[in-house]
């Protein structure tokens, strides 16, 4: 209810007294200009009435007011979103109800005997202006806590020592961390390389700004998010204490739909050069496979080395079909055959065909797979994906000690199965080229079971990601669409 | 029985050519697309072998030459392709048979016996 100069301004007095009352409003009516409305309450109940409408833009209230005082009153007011500023008056002069007053939000203090029109428009002039500029500052504040409270991206200020100071409550949903559990961490700990965080520490301080940088966040419960980072050194306007303010946005999903799109472009180049060479290749073989009918049925030769050699040539003919054959089907879009199954048994059932390699190796298999999920896809087609990745895990562990564990669970509109392995895990560099076709560091590999796998999956409409870390061991986390869409 | 065979490597068009021609069959041969449809116009035929990726057009235009064509879409058209069978998913409802490469004398033999039984034996 804050006025302006061509409205009344509106007083409510509120005085058990009437001739009081009517001294003040005397008062009020010598003031120039004269645009005060004047109304009068004469008891606490009806007081509070009037505070609670909140019609009135100041208000002046008697300290004796039968039983109550003035000061309930500005108790009162301070808990009702009542904000228009109140002067208490007083019989006589104290000191104590001066300062209690003003410690509960009065905006001034009169003394009925020392009143004149004068110092009570000076009063009422300076206590509306005051509230105008409090409202101001409220609204301000207001408007930046709510960017605060509500930002999409988690904001932080901590001290020079990186302590956090204050976190928005976006970070708890980001990080699963309380905020009193991230008030007691340093910035550091939420950076999951030390690298990333050694080398944006440094620009911190160098530059006493970085903007943007990328870098890996660790979670509460151990996941990760891929985040943009942030900060800059800030010091406040009063002290010149200085703290770094900052905010992390969380490119996670946007960062995985790039990587998928990636992929697929991949599988997409892999195949187009997969039927490519399948004719290049295909049609030599298929001439020297017809020459060699021809030799055998056109040529007789009584030696048993002809034979031998023809063999030979057969057999690798062969073989480089077999290799264009693996090539091809590694990259097909292909038609999915979709049925519903219990991902629990189709793992048990991919587990049987690796169970000859996991015995000749001597490793345990640790399962965690009761899931209960049934999803639509193409069975046969996820157990190949399942089998390429589950044989790529066993071969990654050391005889007899190795450990292979598979998990199994929901996850939002996916159902995720994690096959980690504590194998030598792959270095960053290896890491980016474990999807590309013909990429392998078996000597009997191929290099295509990951792409099949992913390629699969791709088809699925669901994915193939790879986490590692060198020393500990690598984890491959499939996720399929519970209810299957095929992409073709 | 006359069959067209039609494939851009010479050596594969001589060797189906010979191997069928020594069955009885009347073979013609072709090594592009604007030749065989002239064939396909002028001639009777029985059968048609088409290789998939010929120079400036390729194998599946003649299949859709040949199924679009009142008058000639009951001749049989058996396709051969070093591509993966799955992917020649439209081709094969058009073609009636697929043949992939590398294939053997006596796979390419069954196929044709399948569609042309009575081959007459050259005397």
């Amino acid at each position: 209810m804050i006025n302006n100069s061509e409205t009344f301004i509106r007083v409510l007095v509120v005085d058990d007294d009437e001739d009081d009352f009517v001294l003040t409003r005397d008062y009020f009516k010598e003031i120039h200009p004269n645009n005060f409305k004047v109304d009068w309450v004469s008891n606490f109940n009806h007081a509070i009435d009037a505070l609670d409408k909140c019609e009135h833009d100041i208000y002046l209230i008697d300290y004796r007011l039968g039983e109550k005082t003035g000061l309930d009153i500005l108790d009162y007011a301070a808990k009702t979103s009542c904000k228009q500023p109140i002067i208490l008056l007083t019989g006589k002069g104290d000191q104590q109800i001066d300062l209690a007053a003003m410690k509960t939000g009065a905006a001034d203090y009169l003394v009925k005997d020392k009143i004149d029109s004068f110092l009570l428009e000076r009063s009422v002039r300076y206590a509306l202006e005051r509230s105008k500029s409090i409202l101001a500052i409220r609204q301000s504040q207001e408007k930046y806590k709510a960017i605060f409270q509500k930002s999409r991206d988690l904001i932080y200020i901590t001290d020079l020592e990186d302590n956090f100071i204050d976190i928005n409550p976006r970070a708890t949903q980001l990080l699963g961390y309380s905020r009193e559990e991230l008030l007691t961490m340093k910035k550091g700990d939420l950076f999951l390389n030390k690298e990333e965080w050694e080398e944006f520490d440094d620009i911190l301080k160098e530059d006493n700004e970085v903007v943007e940088y990328e870098a890996v966040i660790r979670k509460k419960d151990g996941g990760k998010l891929f985040c943009l980072v942030s900060c800059s050194k800030q010091s406040r306007i009063d002290d010149n204490l200085e703290f770094f303010q900052g905010i992390i946005h969380d490119i996670t999903k946007r960062k995985q739909a790039e990587q998928e799109l990636i992929n697929i472009e991949k599988i997409a180049v892999t195949g187009k050069i997969a039927r490519t060479i399948a004719h290049e290749v295909r049609n030599p073989l298929t001439n020297i496979n017809l020459s060699l009918e021809h030799l055998k049925s056109e040529f007789k030769v009584e030696d048993e080395s002809f034979d031998l050699y023809v063999d030979i040539i057969s057999r690798n003919s062969q073989r480089i079909n077999q290799l264009i054959t693996e090539l091809l089907v590694s990259s097909k879009p292909g038609e999915l055959n979709s049925t519903s199954f219990s991902i629990d048994t189709v793992i048990e059932e991919t587990l049987k065909m690796a169970n000859d390699r996991i015995q000749l190796k001597g490793i345990s298999i640790e399962k965690d797979f009761k899931c209960n999920l049934n999803i639509e896809g193409d069975k046969e087609k996820i157990k190949t994906a399942l089998i390429n990745v589950i044989i790529n895990a066993v071969e990654a562990v050391a005889d007899n000690v190795g450990i292979v564990k598979i998990a199994c669970y929901k996850k939002d509109e996916f159902c995720a199965i994690e096959i980690s392995d504590n194998g030598i895990g792959i270095n960053k560099e290896n890491l980016n080229d474990l999807f590309v076709p013909f990429y392998t560091n078996k000597p009997k590999g191929m290099g295509l079971g990951l792409t099949t796998a992913q390629n699969i999956l791709i088809n699925h409409k669901g994915n193939l990601r790879v986490e590692s870390e060198e020393g500990k061991g690598t984890t491959f986390i499939i996720n399929i669409p519970i209810k299957s869409k095929s992409l073709f | 029985m006359k069959i067209l065979i039609l494939e851009d490597e010479k050596f594969i068009l001589h060797s189906i050519a010979k191997n069928l021609t020594q069955e009885g069959y009347q073979v013609i041969t072709s090594e592009n697309y604007k030749n065989a449809i002239e064939i396909i116009k002028s001639k009777e035929l029985d059968l048609i072998i088409t290789d998939l990726m010929l120079p400036f057009t390729g194998g599946l235009d003649v299949v859709e030459f040949v199924k679009n064509d009142p008058l000639r879409s009951h001749i049989p058209v058996i396709v051969v392709s070093g591509m993966d069978q799955e992917i020649l998913s439209a081709t094969k409802k058009l073609a009636d048979a697929y043949l992939a490469k590398p294939f053997s004398i006596d796979e390419l033999k069954a196929l044709v016996k399948k569609f042309l039984p009575q081959s007459q034996p050259e005397i």
